[in-house]
């Protein structure tokens, strides 16, 4: 009995560390939620653009990882054009599962399946967005 | 000196001459030569240069006999150059006016080919059924069949056995001397396979709802999908990061599990969506394939007025 109350016990606090470091999460990359009248048209967008949101680590892998890293990746759009466009269009949640999505197939089975694309000299497995939300955006 | 002075009359008379001579020949273009010139540029694929050259027949000949034939082609030329709905707005207009007889059951047959291209199968359907009621012709109604079966194909980027048996049902009332002439036989032949067949399309579609359920074990959703390499790695990912915020917990790091719990959140989200994805993708696939085959044995679309000779598909590449 005492096994089973530490059990729960732990597993409770372990259940309100992950809330709490989701919730963390959530609200440091939800971004600055500006009302429409401040904003201009250029400005409007979805908050997961923002500076300090995913994008933005999107945005400072593409700046500073990606040059070191090389330009490997077999996927047009790349894997990180690819999610800065999810978050764009779906937001947080859904954009987070579409880049884990698409870092999961980059190279591997796609490769076979979608069409090939000519970019910047090189044959490349064409796979937008469009082509993975087509199935409930529309 | 009488030279000189005949040279300089000559010459003065032939600056008074030309000019005037040059002047009095003027081009006359009759109908047929600009129809003529129009109908050279839509069987080059000028398609632009057509509808000019139609429009100025039309603004010159306003009252000619082919003025019908005229606004026909600008449609056409439209349709050709895939501006659809300037194209839908033409051939509707030809269709509702009817000035032209001859080409108003084409014009309808052509606006329901237009709406079938912006997705809109109800509305190409209703034009179908709009034609059949304002014709006896049994040509017109033959035709009819045959759009109505093939919009039921090419309206839909996945095929169901709603669809399929909506267009067998359409080509089946076809008549058999115009069932020969449009490969009509062949086309049902390959229905049925595709909704019998332990082969066949519908068999070998994939259930999106199916790898979703399938998906709450990593990577098996992916396998049901035939995506093996990804399967693979889903699995072996999402395991590896689950064991780890395990042990992460387990070992006191609350911290770490948090991390590793979030990020892993992301891919288990992300393999249950990409095993729907995927599913979803297949479906496409075999359909765009299967929809591939079957216009490469029939005539497909009929072109309006040139009888079977062109194959028009909508189909979105994918």
């Amino acid at each position: 009995m005492m096994v089973r109350t530490g059990f729960w016990k732990t597993t409770m606090k372990q259940a309100a560390w992950l809330f709490s470091f989701s919730f963390f999460i959530c609200c440091i990359t939800a971004g600055p939620s500006l009302s429409e009248d401040t904003q201009d048209s250029t400005s409007i967008g979805n908050p997961a653009s923002g500076g300090g949101t995913p994008s933005g680590a999107v945005r400072f892998f593409q700046r500073y990882i990606s040059p070191i890293d090389g330009d490997r990746c077999p996927m047009h759009p790349s894997c990180s054009a690819y999610s800065l466009d999810a978050f764009e269009k779906h937001g947080l949640l859904m954009g987070w599962f579409m880049t884990c999505d698409r870092l999961l197939r980059c190279g591997r089975d796609e490769l076979t399946l979608a069409p090939r694309v000519v970019v910047d000299g090189r044959a490349r497995c064409y796979d937008p967005v469009e082509r993975n939300d087509f199935w409930w955006t529309k | 000196m009488i030279a000189a002075m005949l040279c300089a009359v000559i010459f003065m008379t032939a600056l008074l001459v030309i000019p005037s001579a040059a002047g009095e020949e003027t081009l006359t273009i009759s109908p047929e030569q600009q129809l003529g010139l129009a109908d050279f540029f839509f069987k080059s694929g000028e398609y632009d240069r057509a509808v000019t050259a139609y429009e100025t027949f039309l603004y010159f000949f306003p009252d000619h006999d082919e003025t019908g034939y005229a606004r026909f082609q600008v449609a056409r030329s439209f349709l050709k150059q895939e501006k659809i709905e300037a194209a839908l707005e033409r051939f509707e207009k030809i269709y509702s006016e009817g000035t032209d007889t001859r080409f108003q059951a084409e014009a309808g047959f052509m606006a329901a080919r237009c709406y079938t291209a912006l997705g809109m199968k109800d509305r190409a359907l209703s034009m179908l059924n709009l034609v059949g009621e304002t014709t006896d012709d049994p040509a017109v109604r033959e035709r009819i069949f045959y759009e109505t079966g093939w919009t039921w194909l090419e309206a839909f980027p996945v095929l169901t056995p709603t669809e399929i048996a909506a267009a067998v049902a359409n080509f089946e009332q076809i008549p058999s001397p115009a069932r020969d002439r449009l490969h009509v036989q062949a086309v049902l032949d390959a229905l049925e396979q595709a909704r019998h067949d332990d082969d066949g399309l519908l068999a070998s579609m994939k259930s999106p709802v199916l790898a979703g359920t399938l998906a709450v074990m990593p990577g098996a959703g992916y396998l049901y999908c035939e995506r093996y390499h990804d399967a693979l790695i889903s699995f072996l990912f999402n395991g590896a990061m689950i064991l780890a915020a395990w042990e992460a917990f387990d070992e006191g790091q609350e911290a770490l599990g948090a991390v590793l719990s979030v990020v892993e959140l992301g891919f288990y989200g992300g393999s249950i969506y990409g095993s729907i994805s995927a599913a979803h993708k297949h479906n496409r696939r075999r359909t765009g394939t299967f929809m591939d085959g079957l216009r490469s044995i029939s005539a497909g679309f009929v072109p309006a007025g040139e009888g079977v000779e062109v194959r028009v598909s909508f189909q979105q590449p994918f």
